[in-house]
């Protein structure tokens, strides 16, 4: 429950610091991707399901306010995809590793990037693919596996010191 | 943690039903866009205050920066303003002088007031698009604070955009410079009409392109470019930028132009909401 409780702070937390700081501490026209660092650090942590529902929720809130045309369910499609196959690796991995995680949110960014690309932009005759890439998708894929550094300590600090707790827990119930 | 007993849906099950859920979702919003109107709105109940309570922070943060650094530049800049309040007086004395003039030829032509002083609302930018794919902006003004949809937006006296979504307590703007705008714009000295389009490529140069100018337009470098009668979404007469190049389109018809907006779209903190809607004639 009281995990619930946190990952709920924390994507509403992650959702509000894209929205208001991103802008602040963008180099250019690009800024970070905060909410995929936070999806891929997750899903890594804690596995499919959870990766799955936290994709869910971020995207929708993304829909919900900023979708293409008001329309809902783009994003959370994809950030649903990416947090179920990347929390498939949570097993594989050796989570202490940070080069792990900053690998997986770049290819997920830049995929990420260019299906919103096809999806807004292609489909309206902006075919100059080259260009776009060049200036929005590889700046904000480096800046976001920047980022992704912070974010995935972080996370795997809080992580931690709640798989503790939980544990804990389920020792003063036996 | 898993009870005995207890049936656990597999995962698998539960992404299908919402891979589904999404599909249906995005049918729905295309077909009609309002439908989520309450679960937004239910949401940034929650959203907002924190988005609010963000930007307070931010700013606090930033406007201690800002001290320390003006300080330095504040007793240069209060010579400097010094001597152009001086300028600027003088100025004012021969503009009123004008507009005494402009008034008493005006009441000749029995012409209306035209650029009248639009009613505004204050606003404060609370959130921006989370992709780098478009520009819009949320406000934290919203239906019970009189905005509505389609009016205007100005930021340091330039046309920002217009209101494309309105909520309770907040709105969404989408820019001039959003790569699908177009806004009807003409030149203030030549009233030649000619279209402004936003485009993500342009922007990134700090410019915004203007199209189909006739190609007898006599226009020039610094010209002053504002909004126009014949638009449909923008009020007549609102500051847009000044033109910077002039290029030839190749087809002997039209030509194009590199704008400077005004409004520096990346720094932008407060706006206000021309509350007063374009007539268009057609209900």
């Amino acid at each position: 429950m009281l995990r619930v409780v946190l990952v709920g702070i924390s994507i509403i937390i992650s959702y509000v610091f894209q929205t208001t700081f991103s802008s602040g501490i963008s180099f250019g026209v690009a800024a970070p991707n905060i909410i995929m660092a936070f999806v891929c650090s997750y899903a890594l942590l804690r596995g499919k399901k959870e990766g799955m529902y936290v994709g869910f929720i971020l995207g929708i809130l993304v829909d919900l306010f900023y979708g293409y045309y008001d329309v809902i369910g783009i994003n959370a499609f994809l950030y649903m995809i990416i947090g179920f196959v990347i929390g498939m690796f949570h097993e594989i991995f050796y989570l202490e590793d940070i080069l792990i995680p900053m690998a997986v949110v770049g290819v997920c960014d830049f995929l990420y990037n260019f299906i919103y690309y096809v999806i807004t932009f292609l489909l309206r005759n902006k075919l100059d693919f080259i260009y776009y890439i060049k200036a929005i998708i590889l700046p904000e894929m480096v800046y976001t596996i920047f980022i992704t550094v912070f974010i995935y300590r972080l996370l795997m600090y809080f992580n931690k010191k709640l798989e503790a707790f939980e544990k804990r827990g389920e020792k003063e119930l036996d | 943690m898993k009870k005995p007993g207890k049936k656990v849906i597999p995962t698998k099950y539960i992404l299908s039903f919402l891979c589904v859920l999404c599909a249906g979702l995005v049918v729905l919003t295309m077909i009609n866009s309002n439908i989520a109107r309450p679960i937004r709105e239910a949401v940034s109940t929650i959203i907002l205050p924190v988005q609010k309570g963000m930007n307070q922070i931010g700013e606090w943060f930033s406007d201690k920066a800002d001290m320390l650094k003006e300080l330095a530049d504040l007793q240069e800049e209060n010579e400097r303003l010094k001597a152009e309040n001086e300028e600027l007086k003088h100025e004012n004395v021969i503009a009123s002088q004008q507009r005494a003039e402009l008034e008493r030829l005006r009441e000749l032509l029995e012409l209306d007031d035209v650029y009248a002083d639009y009613p505004k609302i204050a606003a404060r930018v609370i959130g921006k698009e989370t992709g780098n794919w478009f520009s819009i902006f949320t406000i934290d003004k919203g239906l019970s604070d009189g905005i509505g949809l389609g009016m205007n937006v100005i930021s340091d006296g330039g046309l920002v955009g217009c209101v494309t979504y309105v909520g309770e307590n907040y709105a969404k703007i989408t820019t001039i410079i959003n790569d699908d705008s177009n806004v009807s714009a003409k030149f203030a000295s030549t009233s030649d009409v000619c279209i402004v389009q936003g485009d993500l490529k342009n922007f990134e140069s700090g410019m915004i392109r203007v199209t189909n100018i006739n190609i007898d337009a006599n226009v020039k470098e610094g010209d002053m470019l504002i909004t126009s009668q014949i638009s449909d979404k923008y009020v007549p007469g609102i500051l847009i930028g000044y033109v910077s190049g002039i290029e030839d389109d190749g087809n002997k018809l039209t030509k194009s132009a590199w704008v400077t907006p005004i409004v520096d779209f990346s720094q932008m903190e407060e706006v206000l909401v021309i509350t007063q809607l374009k007539v268009t004639g057609e209900e």
